[in-house]
């Protein structure tokens, strides 16, 4: 399959990895707990559905795009696809939604957002993610389930 | 002073609570959801806050069931899946029958809805049509399809003179259905104010008023001005209610008595609204009269009032959980009212 973007720009390592990654086992963990490096920890190693890459080394992911609020209990992701025409943006979105929705104590309020003018259908992108019905109907879908869990097989 | 007390939590489902649907005559509930089950509740007459699962639905189908709806007899049960059918049961005292399943929807169907005299069934999906059946237990047949919206219809309710179908999308309007002749149906209104998915709409009992729902955060007050009158609705919006929900609203029901709309959404909080000076006739006076937070451990995906119980409401959320809710209003208030 030709891909979208042939040649992404590939970055180092943006932190130092600690070991206290959230993992799926971790689900009840103290939300006060958690810190922005935490959450990075766990989306860092998620697989590029197209590159052999992880959304860390092509900078889709990164630790000043990440906000937590602990007095709301909210964390709002953002993700910058690599070109502003990616048609995996939505599905990228959807893999570190389903990483969010497995690893954080399940009171978190999740919002995954485009990062702001990186992504030309940003709203549409957007509100089809945050669309809690449409997500979890994608879920149910064995195809899309089998591809969102080979990107995020690393993770762990 | 107003509050809610919580009457009693009814706990079976595995999985997110999607939807509730009080029994339009007796103290029962049928509530579903991502289990792919539907479980019937039904209340001690004696004891509000003593209910027992009365029916356990785990045949139907192998997706989550996002809506269930009781006929307005009573006698059948309608529930709609993720797996694009609608399944209907015959109802005999504690025992359910499958009686039809019916197929037509292209993928996920996300709301039903009988109308009030239950001759017919709409039906909606992300295929974005709407579905019209026949509801005659010997065939339900499908009577006409409604390409209705540019994206995902969310959710279908019938005024309560059954004369109008209401949908709402993810496209952020409301559409006005009417039947015309020979079974064919016309949008006669399309309703913008909302500026996101709009979620649910509710009517009033006289059918004059309507409030609905959006992820955009806030509830709208809309009246009929032509109600009552010849020729086509004319719907206006009257009011805006936002900032009492920070998140997604995704449900609204309003009380039976006319009085007191519900809403609940993805903050956990359940919000109560009524006439400022208790004048049901002006819906321009609603307003904001409670607020429940953490109502739920988690999104609330539904709430709805007993169509027989007074001020009993019902709730359902992604903590798996159904509670029963009981709304004590201002005194004073409630006086003014009657």
């Amino acid at each position: 399959m030709e891909k979208q973007n042939e040649n992404p720009t590939v970055y180092s390592a943006q932190v130092e990895s600690r070991s206290d990654a959230l993992d799926e086992n971790d689900c009840n963990n103290d939300f006060e707990e958690i810190d922005a490096l935490e959450v990075f920890e766990t989306l860092r190693n998620i697989n590029d559905p197209e590159h052999p890459l992880s959304l860390e080394q092509l900078n889709v992911v990164s630790m000043d795009n990440i906000h937590i609020d602990h007095k709301r209990r909210t964390l709002d992701v953002f993700f910058t696809p690599t070109i502003p025409h990616c048609s995996m943006a939505t599905l990228i979105g959807l893999c570190i939604r389903v990483k969010l929705l497995r690893s954080l104590p399940p009171r978190f309020k999740i919002r995954v957002k485009v990062t702001p003018g990186t992504h030309a259908s940003e709203d549409a992108v957007n509100k089809q993610l945050n669309d809690k019905e449409r997500v979890a109907a994608a879920l149910e879908n064995t195809h899309l389930l089998e591809v969102v869990n080979r990107c995020i097989r690393k993770t762990d | 002073m107003p509050s809610l007390e919580q009457v009693t939590i009814l706990h079976r489902h595995d999985e997110c609570v999607w939807h509730v649907s009080w029994h339009p005559t007796k103290a029962m509930l049928a509530t579903c959801g991502s289990d792919k089950t539907v479980c019937v509740w039904k209340m001690d007459p004696d004891d509000e806050s003593q209910w027992s699962c009365a029916a356990i639905l785990d045949e139907a189908t192998s997706r989550t069931i996002r809506s269930c709806e009781w006929s307005p007899d009573g006698k059948f049960l309608a529930a709609v899946s993720f797996d694009a059918t609608v399944i209907i049961w015959e109802v005999a005292g504690n025992s359910f029958e499958p009686l039809a399943t019916l197929e037509g929807h292209e993928n996920e169907v996300k709301s039903v809805a009988w109308r009030p005299d239950g001759f017919m069934l709409a039906t909606c999906s992300r295929d974005k049509s709407i579905w019209i059946w026949d509801a005659d237990p010997e065939e339900f047949e499908s009577i006409s399809v409604l390409p209705s919206h540019n994206q995902d219809v969310k959710f279908v309710r019938w005024d309560p003179s059954g004369e109008y179908l209401v949908s709402a999308s993810y496209d952020d309007t409301i559409k006005i259905w009417v039947e015309e002749e020979d079974e064919e149906w016309a949008c006669v209104q399309t309703l913008n104010g909302h500026s996101s998915t709009v979620w649910g709409v509710a009517f009033d009992s006289s059918g004059k008023n309507m409030a609905s729902c959006s992820d955009d955060c806030s509830v709208i007050i809309w009246t009929n001005q032509n109600k009552g009158k010849p020729g086509p609705p004319k719907w206006t919006q009257v009011k805006c209610l936002p900032g009492h929900h920070d998140r997604a609203i995704l449900s609204i029901d309003w009380s039976k008595d006319g009085n007191t709309i519900a809403s609940c959404g993805e903050d956990d909080r359940l919000c109560l609204y009524g006439p400022k000076g208790g004048d049901t006739d002006d819906p321009s006076s609603i307003e904001i009269e409670y607020c429940k937070e953490n109502a739920h451990d988690g999104d609330i995906n539904c709430v709805r009032w007993s169509p027989v119980l007074p001020h009993l409401l019902a709730s359902a959320g992604d903590d798996c959980e159904v509670r029963i809710w009981r709304y004590h209003p201002d005194k004073f208030r409630e006086a003014l009212r009657q």
